[in-house]
């Protein structure tokens, strides 16, 4: 058996091993609630006697007490790195969805106040002219209602150009957010390294730091590689965004207006080389996405539909007579094809060219003629009105399936954070179990303090007096 | 192996349950408070394709209808016109008739007559430039303000043209809605104003030929007959196709409603049973959520 002090040594180690786990279960009970953090659990380790015998000194092996050798942090690497990557997935199909519904509130369809009804009542308004070509007030309600569908283009074309403007601003400021997070985990990194040399437990810092690597997987989509020396990096499809404790940068880089994007697509680079980085997930990949490929290409389905109109129109404009008997000029300037600059030209009711037929007689005289106003009327629901209505549905089974997505992987994102939080979430019920625990083990290591203090009492006062 | 569950799980799970129920509840009470099913193209994409076309359609449809009244209204006006003009031509017939009959009629008589078929030829004019909202109906699409014009001499020569008023009343359906002047009125050098000319100038000059323009008279009579008769065919088929065109616009009004509006009795069904789901959750939730180990620690 170990010497009497020995022993009083084992005991104290309890004491302190007790109270430290005690300290342990605090903390988890303290922080049950806050994000990110991981549940710590103490490691005890009895402490055994010296297995390698000396000349004098040679173990009775029973050992001489227990110590706290680790506290552990009780996470799943492989959870975490599946929790980053679909939750990156996450936030980039959620971003593609917010932007299509933005896009189809735009329109307003189907309903009485979109394109649609607009293109409706022009292609009436040709038919009253068809109807009184020498009416002048059909005349002047047809330019009418030609200027509100004009302008009802402008307008969709402006908030298309509007929502890619705030989609850009949206973008830079995700990349501050990025060049922050990435700054942030550097300097864990380092405090971490150096916590670690010191053989300290920095579990906090670790949790900071999963937190903010969770916040760029989100914001950008990343994975991470664990170092030796604790500390960890992280890698954007392949380049590291941190090593240890350096962070690099990114910026945004290409268009800088929506009718420039299919040329000069918007880009994030890194800032020190320049190089366009890996920037498909998260949030970043979603703006980007939104800026270059869908709010173009339902700008561009506009264009086509202010496109399809001017020239449709103003053929069938040139084919047919005014009311003084001249061939049909432009209804709308033929320069401007696109949604956002449609003009209604003809100021006029006069020179609408409702006839089809040419001034006759001497001096010629125009005639009253409606059939050009006509076949005018009759291309509603073709040409123009058929791409707007395409452009829509092709919209409305986008955003659908966008949102479709977005329900699938919440659920898989929810499943994953159930089994993280199944792994490092505190549980308030096992840690009062614990805590029960520790204390009775404290309380047993007090009584047998006491114990052997009342051994030593009898033995240096009671004994040989 | 078998889950370990913590408070924060079972909370969040029961949250993310609970947001998915007021989700579904939300949505309900916005379709019923809406009366929409489709309240953007995503909520159903081809119901949406659907209901554009109903709605372009139907706009379309409505426009027929516009333009079949407005053809109708010309088609009227042409109709009572024309009919004033048949009865002019039977006085005429009479008179001439009755000049004819030399027993019955001696110069003075003729004279009288003669005064009477003046005063008819200048009607005949007056209903020859019917105008329908400024537009002389008998002159083609012309842009001049009558369709016959007359000189100091009393002559009637014909200034409209040849060209055909048409209103659209369906798809692929155009119905002429004017009457050409030469078939109510007879082709230029031969028209109904010659023929009361020549009786003018018979009873003045030649009685004995009267008998031959009575014929001439009958014809002019059963030409613009004949010519009131298209015109009631043109009223009969646009008077159709306005009745089909009406049809159609409550077919398809019938049937974008089907397609974007809400079936009240089913969403008030669903709505009730999404209560009783969310009631049921927030129930569940309160007593799971109550238990702690620390209640029953001393």
């Amino acid at each position: 058996m170990g010497t009497e002090f020995g022993t009083l040594t084992a005991a104290l180690s309890a004491l302190q091993s007790e109270r430290k786990a005690l300290e342990v279960t605090g903390q988890n009970i303290a922080n049950a609630n806050t994000a990110g953090y991981t549940r710590q659990r103490a490691v005890f380790t009895a402490v055994g006697g010296s297995v390698v015998p000396a000349m004098y000194s040679k173990s009775d092996g029973i050992g001489s007490g227990v110590q706290i050798s680790d506290v552990q942090r009780l996470q799943d690497a492989f959870l975490e790195q599946r929790a980053n990557s679909e939750n990156g997935k996450l936030f980039n199909l959620q971003g593609v969805q917010d932007t299509m519904s933005n896009i189809e509130n735009l329109f307003g369809e189907p309903g009485d106040a979109g394109l649609q009804a607009l293109l409706s009542s022009y292609w009436n308004g040709w038919d009253d002219v068809a109807n009184n070509p020498s009416d002048a007030s059909a005349r002047t309600a047809l330019i009418g209602t030609a200027q509100s569908l004009a302008s009802g283009l402008n307008t969709a074309s402006a908030s298309l150009s509007a929502q890619w403007q705030s989609s850009l601003e949206s973008l830079q400021s995700t990349v501050q957010q990025i060049n922050t997070s990435a700054a942030n985990i550097a300097s864990l990194n380092k405090a971490i390294v150096a916590a670690t040399a010191a053989g300290n437990a920095p579990n906090d810092l670790k949790d900071q730091r999963d937190l903010l690597i969770r916040n760029l997987a989100s914001n950008i989509g990343v994975s991470t590689r664990v170092n030796a020396d604790g500390s960890t990096d992280v890698l954007l499809g392949g380049s590291a965004l941190v090593s240890g404790s350096y962070a690099r940068s990114l910026a945004v880089a290409g268009a800088t207006a929506i009718d420039q994007a299919t040329t000069t697509p918007v880009a994030v680079t890194w800032t020190d080389t320049g190089m366009t980085a890996a920037a498909t997930a998260g949030k970043t990949g979603a703006w980007l996405s939104s800026l270059n490929t869908i709010l173009p290409t339902y700008s561009q389905s506009l264009d086509d539909v202010a496109g399809q109109l001017v020239s449709s129109v103003n053929a069938q404009q040139a084919a047919g007579y005014d009311l003084n008997g001249n061939p049909g000029g432009p209804f709308f300037d033929p320069a401007k094809t696109t949604a956002g600059s449609i003009t209604v030209s003809l100021t006029d009711p006069d020179l609408v060219a409702a006839s089809a037929v040419a001034p006759s007689g001497t001096p010629p005289q125009p005639s009253f003629d409606g059939s050009n106003a006509q076949k005018m009327a009759d291309m509603s629901g073709t040409g123009a009105d058929d791409l707007y209505r395409q452009m829509i549905v092709k919209l409305g089974s986008a955003s659908q399936s966008a949102q479709q997505q977005v329900t699938t992987q919440t659920s898989v994102v929810n499943q994953i954070e159930q089994a993280r939080n199944s792994t490092a979430g505190v549980d308030l019920d096992e840690e009062q179990t614990n805590l029960i625990a520790y204390q009775q083990a404290y309380n047993a290591a007090a009584r047998f303090l006491s114990v052997l203090d009342g051994i030593l009492d009898t033995l240096i006062n009671k004994t040989l007096v | 192996m078998s889950m370990r569950v913590t408070q924060n799980a079972i909370a969040l799970t029961m949250l993310a349950g609970l947001q998915s129920n007021k989700q579904e509840l939300s949505d309900l009470q916005l379709q019923l408070s809406s009366g929409r099913k489709i309240r953007r193209p995503s909520d159903d994409p081809v119901g949406t394709d659907q209901a554009m076309q109903y709605r372009g359609e139907l706009a379309r449809f409505q426009q027929y209808q516009r333009n079949g009244q407005d053809g109708l209204s010309w088609l009227g006006t042409a109709d009572s016109a024309l009919q004033n003009g048949v009865s002019l031509l039977q006085r005429l017939q009479v008179l001439t008739t009755q000049a004819a009959n030399t027993g019955a009629s001696d110069a003075s008589s003729r004279a009288a007559i003669a005064e009477e078929v003046k005063a008819l030829k200048q009607d005949m004019f007056g209903i020859s430039n019917t105008t329908y909202l400024g537009r002389p109906i008998f002159g083609g699409t012309t842009s001049n303000t009558s369709a016959y014009v007359q000189d100091a001499l009393g002559n009637v020569t014909y200034s409209g043209d040849t060209g055909k008023v048409n209103r659209s009343v369906g798809p692929n359906a155009v119905v002429q809605v004017n009457v050409n002047a030469s078939d109510a009125f007879g082709p230029t050098g031969s028209d109904v104003f010659s023929v009361f000319d020549k009786v003018i100038s018979d009873l003045s000059s030649n009685p004995a030929n009267l008998t031959n323009d009575i014929a001439d008279v009958i014809d002019a009579r059963k030409r613009m007959s004949n010519a009131q008769a298209i015109e009631g065919a043109s009223y009969n088929r646009i008077t159709q196709m306005n009745n089909l065109a009406g049809q159609h616009t409550d077919t398809l009004t019938g049937d974008l409603s089907d397609v974007e509006n809400v079936d009240t009795a089913q969403a008030v069904t669903q709505l009730t049973m999404q209560q009783v789901s969310y009631q049921a959750s927030l129930a569940a939730m309160s007593k799971v959520l109550q238990l702690s180990l620390t209640d029953f620690l001393r």
